[in-house]
């Protein structure tokens, strides 16, 4: 009975291996057969004789390329002997033929194996082409026609033409964009002059009022509120490092320039909080907008900070607020991305249920939505802060001032020791503020 | 069993049709026209037939199970009621309103005063209390807090939560969260309940204990209820009346004793094999006609044992058990048939009892 089902099975699988192979079945069943039963290596001399050919006849283009590149090196090599004369004294015909059967043969060898994982994979999925096709063999020779000349060329010729070197390039193309981008920028300068003062004037005020709270607060109250928040976020531990880290600020002179730190990433983060947010919370809703806005945090967030430094300065002059608009580009991004995922990670069952008790998508905006993405706003905003910190050396060269002035100012006279200390003093704000809102986080 | 009198059903579906995908206008002339099978419509109009042409209607303080195995579309089709998923054609109504005729406003406040719905996996708010869960519908109509609160503690008693009140869902156990999420549908008192699949992620002890406490309410509360189940001896135990559905059409609706004696075709026939017909078959279908029993016999009715036309088999078991003459029915004193211990057995197994 068994042997009868065994039988079976066996037959189905020939026929389903036939369709796979087309032709040569004969061989291949055989080869196939060996390498069920454990035995690694055979050489297949059509795989030797076609090399790349055989590959792409049998859609295996991992192998195909493989093949392709050694065959390349190889010719390169012959190329060099052959025609490379005195620039290439020390290429030797025989290494390059060496080289050519090794790699012939040892593609000879796997061939089976890869041709046999390409079964399996079938067997998964039938839509795969299988057998061989002409159609294939004739893409094959196309790529090896388009780099196999060029290449074997350039590597072994004596004297290469220019053009093959280095691209061909058109520098007007590049200067007339750059002016043409000048003359915006001049022009929206001039145009929206007003808007971008107000802009400025807003900002400023809004940092003038943290300011005036970090700094003209007298040192022990902040302190002692420091150590109080964080005792009530987030416990003991907590509190030590704030003290140690407090104690090292103030020792270390550090104080004023960490709460004027403060104060510019205080306003930051407002900023990315109150335009991050509900730009997460509408594209969580609108599929499309998330599509459009994504690429555009991509580009906030790769962006060389330097390049937007620059308009930043032209519509804002230097200061405190270009250097907070430009720490709110770099910072933005996870907040609206945190927020989004947060929205979208509320189970769709809740929603449903909100709908069947009447909720209108204001309701279910504010009263499940927006509470159940809490933790991940919450580590949206630290993730600004963090940013927003990384960006302070970046500000101060606009003139902003506090804890990246030091280190800027360090790097100008190479004077190690204290950019260290200042760096140093960086990390421990961002530390301070990250175990207080992470343990708030935790035990809420 | 319930009569129907004259007012409107409670809620009706007259030939609701959902077809999943953006073909879906198209897929259904089709299906009209040329009728297609629903491997044709996937084929030809990549859309799904959630449901197929499904009419019914449940009276006032009817309990209506709908009953099928997943896919058969039957949460598909209760959320036509409350308009959750909007049909392809069809109507539904609640009363005499048009559920789909209703604007966004309209539509808010008979889903929050009219239609209370309970879901298999609870979906309650995780970041609320239980009495600010239970309190939800109420809070979205804007009942004031004071008042709401006190109605969801009432509710809660009702399923006998008292005490719990001030936790959170997540510290509950399962049938726990499913009572919260009955009393969160109860809140408001609407009066027609939606239950989806309400007990079937709770082990069997707890459903039963849950159905029971269910039955009790519903006797009480008088609420039309849509029971959606994919259990046949959960809709047996709870239903008044009860849909078959398979590959979204409606197969059969009846009673429970209908379906089991009467099943409409082989797949029902299927189902209610393994079912105990003791307590759900009843003397009036096992019994023979008193004069066709009398053309052949003789009988003397003083010397039988009687019963009443709804006495179920388990009843009449023990009669029989007793007594060695045949069993004499009654319907109101008159006798109007007979039940041999042969019909009695051929009754218990389900064949045709007149063989």
């Amino acid at each position: 009975m068994s042997n009868v089902i065994s039988q079976d099975l066996n037959n189905k699988e020939t026929e389903q291996l036939k369709d796979f192979l087309v032709s040569s079945t004969d061989y291949y069943l055989h080869q196939f057969e060996r390498i069920a039963q454990g035995q690694k290596y055979s050489l297949n001399l059509a795989a030797v004789l076609f090399g790349p050919l055989w590959a792409a006849s049998r859609n295996i283009w991992m192998l195909f390329w493989l093949l392709a590149v050694a065959d390349v090196t190889a010719l390169i090599i012959i190329g060099r002997s052959l025609w490379g004369g005195e620039t290439y004294p020390e290429a030797n015909l025989a290494l390059g033929i060496g080289i050519i059967i090794l790699c012939r043969g040892v593609g000879g060898c796997v061939a089976n194996r890869f041709y046999h994982n390409y079964f399996n994979q079938w067997r998964i999925n039938p839509s795969l082409q299988a057998g061989v096709s002409s159609r294939r063999i004739g893409i094959g020779t196309l790529l090896m026609l388009a780099t196999y000349p060029l290449t074997i060329y350039r590597f072994s010729a004596p004297n290469v033409v220019n053009f093959l070197e280095t691209f061909p390039t058109s520098r007007k193309i590049a200067s007339t964009t750059a002016h043409g981008i000048d003359a915006a920028v001049d022009w929206l300068t001039i145009t929206f002059e007003d808007m971008f003062d107000s802009i400025t004037w807003a900002i400023r005020g809004m940092l003038d009022f943290l300011e005036l709270l970090f700094i003209g607060t007298p040192w022990p109250v902040m302190a002692l509120l420091l150590l109080l928040l964080s005792w009530k976020a987030a416990g003991w531990r907590v509190v030590a490092f704030t003290a140690v880290a407090l104690a090292y600020l103030g020792f270390f002179g550090f104080w004023d320039k960490a709460m004027s730190t403060m104060a510019l990433v205080g306003a930051s983060v407002f900023i990315c909080l109150i335009i991050g947010a509900p730009l997460g919370v509408f594209a969580a809703r609108s599929p499309r907008f998330n599509a459009i806005l994504n690429p555009v945090l991509d580009l906030m967030q790769t962006m060389p900070s330097f390049v937007y430094l620059i308009p930043a300065i032209a519509f804002f002059s230097v200061g405190k607020p270009p250097a907070v608009l430009a720490t709110v580009v770099f910072a933005m991004p996870p907040m609206i991305r945190l927020t989004t995922l947060g929205i979208q990670q509320v189970s769709p069952s809740v929603i449903e249920a909100m709908l069947a008790f009447g909720a209108s998508p204001r309701q279910i905006l504010f009263k499940a939505q927006l509470p159940l993405a809490v933790p991940s706003i919450m580590a949206g905003i630290n993730q600004s802060i963090m940013m927003s910190l990384s960006m302070v050396v970046v500000a101060a060269l606009i003139g902003a001032g506090g804890l990246g002035y030091d280190v800027l100012f360090s790097l100008q006279h190479l004077e190690a020791g204290k950019g260290l200390l200042a760096g140093l003093a960086i990390v421990l704000c961002a530390m301070i503020l990250d175990r207080i809102i992470q343990g708030h986080h935790k035990r809420s | 069993m319930m009569k129907k009198n004259s007012v409107r059903p409670a809620i009706e579906c007259r030939n609701v049709w959902k077809i999943f995908g953006k073909r879906a206008d198209e897929a259904l002339a089709a299906v009209k026209t040329r009728g297609l099978s629903k491997e044709q419509v996937h084929e030809e109009y990549d859309c799904v037939v959630g449901v197929a042409d499904a009419s019914f209607h449940a009276d006032e303080g009817e309990i209506f199970c709908i009953m099928g195995l997943s896919g058969s579309g039957k949460s598909t089709l209760v959320r036509h009621i409350n308009r959750l998923i909007e049909p392809t054609a069809g109507d539904i109504l609640i009363g005499d309103e048009d559920i789909n005729a209703l604007n966004a406003e309209q539509l808010r406040q008979i889903r929050a005063e009219k239609i209370g719905m309970v879901f298999q996996h609870t979906a309650l708010l995780p970041h609320r209390t239980v009495r600010e869960n239970v309190a939800l519908s109420l809070e979205l109509r804007n009942v004031d807090e004071q008042k709401r609160l006190k109605i969801a503690e009432e509710k809660l008693a009702l399923v006998q939560l008292n005490g719990w009140e001030d936790r959170m869902p997540s510290e509950l156990s399962g049938g726990m969260q499913q009572r919260v999420g009955l009393a969160r549908a109860m809140a408001a008192d609407p009066a027609i309940l939606l239950m989806d699949e309400p007990f079937s992620a709770l082990d069997p002890l707890i459903r039963r204990q849950l159905q029971d406490q269910f039955l009790e309410l519903a006797r009480s509360m008088k609420k039309t209820t849509l029971f959606i189940t994919h259990d046949l001896d959960e809709a047996i135990r709870i239903g008044n009346r009860i849909a078959i559905m398979k590959d979204g059409e409606i197969v059969q609706i009846g009673t429970p004793e209908e379906i089991i004696t009467a099943p409409a075709d082989d797949y029902v026939a299927d189902f209610v094999k393994d079912i105990s017909r003791l307590k759900l078959v009843f003397a009036h279908t096992v019994m023979q006609p008193l004069q066709s029993y009398l053309k052949e016999h003789d009988l003397d009715i003083s010397r039988c044992p009687t019963a009443s036309h709804d006495a179920d088999l388990d009843y009449l078991i023990n009669l029989a058990v007793d007594h060695e003459e045949p069993i004499v029915v009654l319907d109101d004193a008159t006798p109007v048939g007979v039940v041999t211990k042969r019909q009695l057995l051929r009754g218990i197994q389900g064949g045709d009892n007149n063989e």
